[in-house]
């Protein structure tokens, strides 16, 4: 003979409770916070390449924006979009510049589109050479160029 | 008028902690994981100096000529095309143009540059940035440790 429960069955919530620890301790561990410096974009990615990690030095990230048919739309440095005209690059250099003269060590990071053709891209060097003759850096500037790391 | 004292109502079943709240807590935490989280992939970098070509220091090149590779765009669809100047035989590969560049570089028996020689990459303006970064990474690979990258003028 069956035995009737004469209340209203209450469902468990504890394996419940279990899979959303579960899943909060995942996204600690896989999560990186997004980084407004790096504008999603697809990076070159050489295989194998030979890089290097990002070191911890103090870094001038420069992200030549996407445009239409390869051309750059823009560069974005420290929030602010550049133009890609002389007076655009003049802002950059002066930006750039204010950078070097905070920290001479920074390194500037270029990040482009796979896509993107060098003639976009190429001009963020000279700027930053001009850049560092400006602040009267005695060194080489030193250039990082971004890529997607091997998985 | 007569105070009496609050009346405590005990509770006759056994203690139970109120989990309400913390699983709120839980489910915010895990919201705001799902919405920051950043699923792009890593990145690394290729590192390089530029010299100050404006105060006359060039010192990329003060003692030695660089070893300058040339990459091209061809066609319409602009394929690269990888040059050793003077060295190579142009290729459309980048593995090809790796091995040539090993043979220019090392200990080995064909070796005519330390690894410690200046290697310019001299890219069209037309050629698509990934082509110009592998011609970068064939270099390193190959064993040079001064690599560099700049326009190619006169295109």
């Amino acid at each position: 003979m069956r035995v009737r429960a004469k209340h209203m069955s209450v469902p468990g919530i504890t394996p419940l409770v279990d899979v959303v620890f579960l899943l909060i301790v995942f996204f600690v561990l896989v999560s990186r916070v997004v980084d407004l410096d790096r504008v999603r974009m697809d990076l070159p990615a050489p295989d194998p390449a030979a890089t290097l990690p990002r070191d911890q030095a103090a870094a001038a990230v420069v992200n030549v924006m996407p445009g239409d048919a390869g051309h750059a739309a823009g560069y974005r440095f420290n929030g602010v979009v550049h133009g890609v005209d002389d007076a655009g690059r003049a802002s950059l250099q002066a930006a750039l510049a204010a950078e070097f003269a905070q920290d001479d060590t920074t390194a500037v990071v270029v990040r482009a589109d796979r896509a993107a053709s060098s003639g976009s891209v190429l001009p963020v060097l000279h700027v930053a050479r001009r850049a560092a003759a400006h602040a009267g850096l005695t060194h080489p500037v030193r250039v990082e160029l971004a890529v997607e790391a091997a998985r | 008028m007569k105070w009496s004292a609050p009346h405590r109502r005990r509770s006759s079943g056994p203690i139970s902690l109120n989990i309400a709240s913390m699983i709120d807590v839980v489910f915010l935490l895990l919201m705001y994981f799902m919405v920051a989280t950043d699923f792009s992939p890593a990145e690394e970098t290729f590192r390089m100096d530029l010299p100050d070509r404006t105060a006359g220091s060039e010192a990329f090149t003060l003692q030695d000529h660089p070893l300058q590779v040339e990459v091209l765009a061809a066609g319409v669809q602009a394929q690269p095309v990888f040059t050793i100047a003077g060295w190579g035989v142009p290729t459309g590969s980048v593995d090809t143009l790796r091995g040539q560049l090993q043979r220019l570089c090392g200990e080995g028996g064909e070796t005519f540059f330390l690894n410690d020689h200046p290697v310019e990459i001299l890219v069209s303006p037309q050629v698509a940035w990934s082509h110009a970064v592998e011609a970068f990474n064939a270099a390193v690979r190959a064993g040079f440790t001064h690599v560099r990258l700049d326009e190619r003028s006169g295109t």
